[in-house]
């Protein structure tokens, strides 16, 4: 009789594990009473007390509870693999419920020699409850319809399946690096997998319910995760595929065909059969979120194939397509981002060109705007790759939602490639969702600017510190920055980063293909790419200007924190700034404030005109502040310490408003209510001042 | 003349950087030039200084599609500003971020106001409001306020004393988890704990509750007066922090929530969850048995359950049924559960009075977990008997045709009071909910002295026992409630024996002394 381990990986599901082993219990029960073995192991990964809890209530029905202290799901997964007794293992987590025939209907089918020991098993439909509610429908990796590199854009298949472990000897379960931003380790298996031939099934009429949750609490949707390298992609194997596909039987239904237009219908959908409601009916009883789906309107929830985007296929074949198997150099640019874009695009793909005795292969991601390319030109002269940016969004009409994850794909396939960004949008695009992976899996990752001063429309300037504030956010390696040597020194004093001076050699090249492009003699063509890659000197602790508040004004910190808290003396005059210490105020907005309140007796505190908020959305939210009742004003940034906004409070006072220094934004602002119940301490503006919130981007 | 002040002049004008850019001329050609035609045409030396600290080139070539645009965008000038500064005040007006129309438009801000965000841009660059300008218009709020100070300064002046025991509940209408909230606060009042309850949803309180004289804490009707907005304004999460704002004065010793949807959101939510837990020493919980919608859903607050369980000390449910439902759904520790016996009103039995015709008693809410349609069938197969319903639609899930209905049926229309009901003219109660906890009616029945049949669901058997011998096999079992009720009409003295077991059950367990001394322990072990 074949036997058989189902392993549930736990961590800090709480009381959620219970309706998911209550789900299993009853899978485990009807395969027992139909004769079948069926060992139970629980793998709790730094699992928490309450989790730990509510397994230790189901020993009737585990078998062992293993403490591990991975912290990595494929890590304890695998140790879970290694402890079980049996070669054909179920592989669950902690928080999803699976239908009562789960394990019967394997064990059938085996006993019926229908199971192959080099395929894995998911079950037929995959139905999410919780936060959304839907059901995909199971597709076959051997189906027609499928095509691998679907692989390239969407998650097909999970680890919620059964297989025979044998197959994790060939391959072996990857980990999840959360710190590198390289995970989505099922999406990766599957690759690896399906292109040595593996087959991905499913056992009919079973279903996972999945648990969706939010992308807080939920390991699947962490940001900035991407499935890592894989075989699959290579552009030998892309290949091979296709021409494996190209000669199998079957006939390839109409929308998978090679030539095909989107929307054409996807064959598969239908209602949820009786089955499913059955089922719903049983599961529902262990968790009330599964009874929802009997909420959808009849007609309205379907049985939907997985997105079968032929486009996406074409698109992988195309990014993929002409890499050889040198690591690369990426150069990323927008050309309305660079003045000279054209030639300082192509003294950059020379230097890659060139590069070590042209050990590496350039390849050039650009947003071209007007620019028109010549891709078999820069092939031919630099042995480069392509990417259009415009041009593939709308030949291959990819969308949106996994238009940067496509982009990421030949990146991830040559990790440990060489990174050049010239302030382009399309870097700061991808940069921005997938930094961890740029910082942590590439030989170096540098920008290099050619704004000749601190131009704060300068889009070329503005991507590229957007980047450096995520780089020094990610505390890990960080992103090599060069300008030309004045910005530079502004730069390195406003984002507080180590900012290189280009080096002379590139101030030379650049100055010839820009200033002096028209000129017939030019005495430099070209740069040694060494100079922007070689790690950068320490950078000397600089201390930061130390602030000032106006001609004439001395000051005094009694408190810093979240509230700084200072004397401020102008003309033996002694006036109190109370100010949260995420907020920005014109520097000319203290020496004003201090003389506003000299010259006006009756005015006790001098607030900003306007305050400019940021929400949890990183949006920036104006207001007008009128101080004729301040009360009502003070109450609302009260109110607003509380939901989420960062509020900018800074005000200049006549006397210290409270005995002891607020500590917290909200305690200022309700000291500030407190002050104003006296109706003799008027509080007004001067001039139209700005207050603004620095807080930290989402 | 210096090199910077050559550069200023011939990036001023067309034709002197085209021949600097092809190496024709150089710094002392252009010098020379200057000297003896330039300054004669009234051509000028223009300064760099002279540009305003908003000056961008990237803003101005964006929207000056010129020759002098071509030059820059070869890389061959390194900036516009020359030719600016010669073409005068419209020119400039297109290269200061602060002067553009454009700019002002989409922020809504004045000149001295976008000199500031410029000023923030250059402190901060890419990450002030402006970066964000690019992509979007700025937004601009209303200063709207929650209110909390204000609140609760009338919550210090109003409420300071020291309340042990806080029950939350939604608002005090006619519902049961309204019944079991006065339960606990009269319960409270007994052990001296200086009881009050908290309207956290709605500022209802009908007649029924004003009667026992209650300290109420109406949120809505405070928060109005206090801030002069309407609490239904607030949006919900709003509502939460007000709610938790009220908690934090109150200080309670024992905060209990009772069916407040505001009170399970700010208990789910968390940073107030961490809030209300350190204003409280204690947290009681109440849920009750879920909804089953009629497509067959069921939810309740039970859901919230997993989320909230970390700081709850006890889930207080109304039947030992219940309880071991949400024990095997979350494996809830027994420590952390407790099931109480909710007391009767008063017991008064009504003498039966004379009737032509034998009469049956059917009263609750006309939905579809109540299940009232399926009274047409039994009373068909007792024509012998008459029917009297009361109650009213609730959640409007099902429609009863009164014209269908057999002759013996009759609709008594709405009652709000138990009292109100024909007990004297009746001689059994019909139950026939589909689903249920533990339903107060039926105790309310038993204390008025009718007989009762039911099919024994949910918590049913925990105020009736097991062995209820009028139970009827489910509620759709329409041959076993005519069974019954044909059993209680022909058989006086079966019924009179129900009647005193009723009677004992209600003396023995749902008294109001059992009641506090339970509550007590509770108070006590937790």
């Amino acid at each position: 009789m074949t036997r058989a381990t189902a392993i549930v990986n736990i961590h800090k599901e709480g009381l959620l594990l219970a309706p998911t082993l209550n789900s299993l219990r009853l899978a485990k029960t009807n395969a027992v009473a139909a004769g079948y073995d069926i060992e139970l192991l629980v793998i709790a990964d730094n699992a928490d007390q309450i989790t730990v809890n509510v397994a230790k209530q189901y020993l009737d029905v585990i078998d062992r509870i293993i403490p591990v202290e991975f912290a990595d799901l494929g890590a304890s997964r695998e140790y879970g693999i290694a402890q079980a007794q049996n070669d054909w293992v179920f592989l669950h987590d902690g928080d999803d419920l699976f239908s009562s025939n789960w394990f019967t209907k394997f064990f059938e089918m085996q006993a019926n020699g229908e199971i192959d020991p080099r395929t894995i098993y998911h079950t037929s439909l995959f139905a999410r409850f919780g936060m959304e509610i839907d059901i995909r429908q199971m597709i076959d990796s051997w189906d027609a319809r499928f095509h691998p590199l679907f692989l390239a854009s969407e998650w097909y298949f999970s680890n919620k399946s059964v297989l025979n472990r044998k197959i994790f000897d060939d391959f072996p379960m990857p980990y999840n690096n959360k710190r590198i931003g390289i995970g989505n380790e099922d999406w990766t298996w599957s690759c690896h997998t399906i292109n040595a031939g593996i087959r991905h099934s499913y056992l009919p009429e079973t279903i996972c319910f999945y648990r969706t949750k939010s992308a807080e609490t939920s390991l699947g949707l962490t940001p900035g995760m991407i499935h890592d390298a894989s075989p699959l992609f290579d552009p030998e194997n892309i290949l091979r595929h296709e021409i494996q596909r190209a000669g199998r039987p079957e006939r390839i239904r109409a929308f998978a065909d090679s030539m095909t237009a989107k929307g054409d219908p996807v064959i598969g959908d239908g209602l949820p059969p009786g089955w499913f409601w059955h089922e719903v009916t049983l599961q529902g009883t262990f968790e009330s979120l599964i009874s929802d789906y009997r909420a959808v309107p009849h007609g309205v929830l379907r049985c939907q194939l997985p997105n079968l985007h032929y486009n996406v296929v074409s698109a992988t074949q195309f990014l993929m397509r002409d890499l050889d198997e040198r690591p690369k150099i990426f150069i990323f640019a927008t050309m309305e981002n660079l003045c000279a874009a054209d030639k300082i695009v192509e003294l950059f793909l020379k230097a890659a060109h060139d590069h070590n005795n042209q050990s590496h292969q350039p390849v050039l991601v650009v947003d071209e705007g007007a620019h028109v390319f010549s891709d078999f030109g820069l092939m031919g002269r630099f042995g480069a790759k392509i990417i259009c940016i415009s041009h593939f969004q709308r030949f291959y009409k990819t969308e949106e939602y996994y238009h940067n994850r496509l982009l990421m794909r030949p990146l991830v396939q040559f990790k440990g490639s060489i990174i050049l960004d010239l302030g382009s949008d399309v870097f700061a695009q991808l940069f921005q969702e997938f930094h961890r992976v740029f910082l942590e899996n590439f030989e170096s990752v540098t920008a290099v600017l050619f704004d000749a001063y601190q131009d704060v429309m300068s889009p070329a300037l503005n991507n590229t510190a957007q980047n450096i504030t995520l780089s020094k956010a990610h505390k890990g390696r960080e992103l090599q920055v060069f300008a030309q040597p004045d910005l530079a020194d502004t730069l390195q004093q406003n984002l507080d980063q180590n900012i290189q001076p280009w080096p002379n050699e590139l101030t030379d090249s650049i100055n010839a293909t820009t200033r002096h492009r028209y000129r017939s003699i030019t005495h430099a063509d070209g740069f040694e790419l060494n100079q922007l890659l070689a790690p950068p000197p320490p950078a000397p602790v600089i201390p930061l200007p130390a602030e000032t508040f106006g001609k004439g004004v001395s000051f005094q910190v009694e408190q810093s924190g979240e509230v700084d808290f200072l004397i401020l003396k102008h003309s033996k005059v002694k006036s109190y700034l109370y100010r949260t210490n995420d907020t920005w105020m014109p520097k000319d907005w203290y020496p004003e404030a201090l003389k506003f309140l000299h010259n006006n007796k009756h005015i006790w505190i001098v607030p900003p005109q306007i305050s400019v908020s940021k929400n949890q959305t990183g949006q920036y939210i104006s207001r007008w502040n009128t101080f004729s009742a301040p009360q009502d004003i003070f109450s609302v940034w009260y109110d607003r310490c509380f939901t989420g906004e960062t509020t900018p409070i800074a005000v200049i006072t006549r006397e210290p408003i409270c005995k002891t220094p607020p500590k917290t934004a909200a305690e200022l602002a309700k000291a500030l209510y407190y002050y104003c119940v006296d109706p003799d301490k008027k509080v007004s503006t001067c001039g139209e001042t700005l207050a603004i919130a620095t807080g930290k981007s989402p | 003349m210096n090199g910077a002040e050559i550069s200023s002049y011939w990036q001023a004008y067309l034709d002197l950087i085209e021949l600097w850019a092809k190496g024709t001329w150089d710094e002392a050609d252009l010098a020379l030039h200057f000297k003896d035609h330039g300054q004669a045409e009234g051509r000028r030396i223009t300064h760099a200084a002279d540009a305003p600290g908003d000056w961008s080139d990237w803003h101005y070539f964006k929207n000056s599609r010129d020759h002098y645009q071509w030059w820059w965008r070869k890389g061959v000038i390194k900036s516009g500003i020359y030719a600016a500064l010669i073409e005068g005040d419209s020119a400039m007006q297109r290269g200061c971020v602060s002067r553009d129309a454009h700019i002002q438009k989409i922020t809504a801000m004045s000149q001295t106001a976008l000199e500031q965000l410029v000023e923030n841009s250059q402190d901060h660059p890419g990450n002030g409001p402006l970066a964000a300008v690019s992509s979007e218009n700025m937004q601009w709020g209303a200063q709207k306020a929650i209110g909390l100070l204000p609140l609760t300064d009338a919550l210090r002046a109003g409420f300071s004393d020291r309340f042990g025991y806080v029950i939350v509940l939604p608002w005090l209408e006619s519902g049961g988890a309204e019944l079991v909230g006065l339960w606990h606060y009269l319960a409270a009042r007994e052990l001296g704990l200086n009881p009050l309850i908290v309207l956290g949803d709605k500022p209802d309180v009908t007649k029924r509750f004003l009667a026992h004289d209650l300290n109420i804490l109406n949120l809505p009707e405070i928060y109005a007066q206090a801030t002069g907005n309407q609490y239904s304004d607030l949006i919900k999460e709003d509502q939460t922090r007000v709610l938790t704002a009220a908690i934090e004065v109150l200080q309670p010793e024992t905060l209990h929530l009772i069916h407040s949807f505001i009170g399970y959101s700010a208990l789910s939510d968390k940073p107030l969850k961490t809030r209300i837990r350190a204003a409280c020493k204690t947290i009681f919980v109440s849920a009750f048995c879920p909804h089953i919608h009629a497509p067959g859903n069921f939810d309740g607050y039970f859901r919230y359950i997993p989320e909230i369980h970390d700081i709850v000390d006890k889930f207080v449910f109304d039947n030992d049924w219940y309880l071991q439902e949400m024990q095997a759904m979350y494996q809830l520790s027994a420590t952390k559960t407790i099931a109480m016996k909710y007391p009767i009103d008063s017991v008064k039995p009504i003498k039966p009075a004379p009737v032509k015709r034998p009469k049956v008693l059917w009263a609750s809410r006309f939905d579809s977990q109540k299940n009232p349609q399926i009274v047409a069938d039994i009373a068909r197969h007792l024509p012998e008997l008459d029917f009297v319903m009361y109650g009213r639609r609730v959640l409007g899930d099902v429609e009863i045709n009164w014209q269908a209905m057999p002759e013996n049926v009759t609709d008594g229309g709405e009652f709000f009071n138990i009292d109100a009901l024909p007990f004297d003219e009746c001689f059994a109660f019909l139950y026939t909910s589909k689903f249920d906890g533990t339903p107060n009616i039926l105790m309310e029945i038993a204390s008025r002295g009718l007989p009762i049949v039911t099919p024994n669901i949910g918590g049913i058997s925990g105020f009736l026992g097991h062995d209820w011998p009028e139970y009827v096999a489910n509620p759709e079992d329409v041959q076993g409630y005519v069974a019954s009720l044909d059993r209680l009409n022909k058989n006086r003295s079966h019924a009179k024996k129900l009647l005193e077991i009723q009677s004992r059950i209600l003396k023995d367990e749902r008294s109001f002394k059992a009641f506090v001394a339970a509550k007590s322990a509770l108070l006590t072990v937790s």
